[in-house]
């Protein structure tokens, strides 16, 4: 019988049956003997209990998760290291210009006044289909979903959503201010309608000047994730 | 070897049946998604870098030789897009994301079977904590454990995934379950 306590590595090793018959005898007898490797084994043993509860964890079911992962590699819009970008900022470059974000459309303004969050749905059914996704911006993409797709990629815009009308995707304000850069900075039109920033706080967006695609300066979002939906053509 | 299933799914995509990438999608999601979460806790962050995996490993099937499970395979790529992404971040400094909220961090779903009586014990608190624990683990340790303890690989298959010794595989163990025991006790788990 073993005098001395049973070293953790034994233990460990005996837990997953990875010992030999002899030992394994040696330390099942010596457990029922020593209330000290008992505690430690229990311990053990809950503990392995406790970390496989994690198996629990799975990803929320969305079924976007698929379609997203067959359109990215449709599109090749993986991300890319950074000197393949570079290779492919001159394409990124010519089709912002085709992009012509705005901020708003006319038909979104209405529920953005009325509304204190924006929604991931259709803004007109919005309110009655129980659909909560937050939005802190609304974009008026004047190509279509796959040029859409690309130039945001290009950026590391994170797309949750794609739909045939539009996209949702989330990115920081940093990407934003790059992108910002390269449709040409302006600045912001002094006609202004306000939006909702969080905890009740309102700002001021620019409406008048349709090229003046983000303002995150001044606004809130500079430090945190900024989710956005792309209406596309 | 290859799980056969996996197989004649693999030969279907390289075929030109993309739809057929949606089986191994949702045979590995979530061992994948488990595996980025325990490196970087923040769900969305973790959600991403899952379907970037699995965009590339699509992207790279034609390379896969069957000499090893899918599934080691598959975890390998995962276990270097996080290794980069994480250097990368570094390098860059990146601001870390303030949370407001009604962001949870843990909007996590639970399986049916946490609904075991026998397991009632295990409230969600505690995962919380010890997901917590696990998280802060050195890289080498959590590694291990998460493919070991959750995913329940044997010894021979963690060896090569992680491309190390079935000795260093044993000690690794051994070592990660010593150390994170003692912080769950110190938080009152034990």
């Amino acid at each position: 019988m073993m005098r001395m306590h049973v070293p953790f590595r034994k233990l460990s090793a005996y837990v997953d049956g990875i010992i030999s018959a002899e030992e394994k005898v040696e330390i099942k007898e010596h457990l029922n003997h020593c209330k000290s490797c008992e505690k430690q084994y229990d311990d053990l043993k809950k503990m392995i209990g406790l970390v496989s509860s994690l198996k629990g964890i799975e990803i929320k079911k969305d079924d976007t998760f698929f379609p997203e992962i067959i359109a990215k590699v449709k599109t090749g819009s993986r991300k890319k290291n950074f000197r393949k970008v570079a290779n492919i900022s001159a394409v990124a470059a010519s089709i912002a210009v085709v992009f012509g974000v705005i901020f708003l459309s006319p038909d979104s303004v209405d529920h953005i006044k009325n509304s204190s969050v924006f929604y991931a749905g259709d803004e007109k059914a919005g309110k009655n289909s129980g659909i909560t996704e937050r939005l802190d911006r609304i974009i008026i993409s004047s190509t279509g979903r796959e040029d859409t797709l690309r130039l945001l990629r290009m950026h590391d815009v994170k797309v949750k959503k794609i739909s045939d009308s539009h996209i949702i995707a989330e990115t920081d304000a940093a990407t934003l201010r790059r992108l910002q850069q390269q449709l040409g900075e302006r600045q912001p039109a002094k006609n202004t309608l306000t939006k909702n920033v969080g905890s009740g706080q309102r700002t001021a967006i620019p409406m008048n000047d349709i090229s003046f695609p983000f303002s995150l300066i001044n606004d809130g979002l500079s430090e945190r994730k900024v989710r956005i939906r792309v209406q596309v053509r | 070897m290859s799980d056969i299933s996996d197989i004649e799914t693999i030969d279907r995509v390289l075929s030109g049946n993309q739809n057929a990438y949606e089986i191994l999608v949702k045979k590995y999601q979530d061992r994948i998604f488990r595996y980025v979460y325990s490196r970087i806790p923040d769900y969305d962050e973790a959600l991403d870098i899952t379907q970037e995996i699995f965009v590339l490993t699509m992207e790279s099937l034609h390379t896969f030789r069957r000499e090893s499970k899918f599934s080691t395979w598959l975890y390998s790529i995962a276990i270097n897009y996080c290794k980069n992404f994480k250097r990368k971040k570094r390098r860059y400094r990146e601001v870390p994301i303030q949370r407001t909220g009604s962001d949870s961090e843990y909007e996590l779903q639970l399986t049916d079977a946490r609904q075991d009586p026998e397991r009632d014990v295990i409230d969600r608190d505690s995962l919380r904590i010890v997901m917590e624990e696990l998280q802060k683990l050195p890289e080498d340790y959590r590694d291990i454990l998460v493919l070991r303890d959750i995913e329940g690989e044997s010894y021979s298959d963690i060896a090569d995934i992680l491309s190390i010794s079935l000795s260093n595989v044993k000690v690794r163990i051994h070592r990660g379950r010593e150390l994170l025991k003692s912080r769950l006790q110190h938080r009152g788990l034990l």
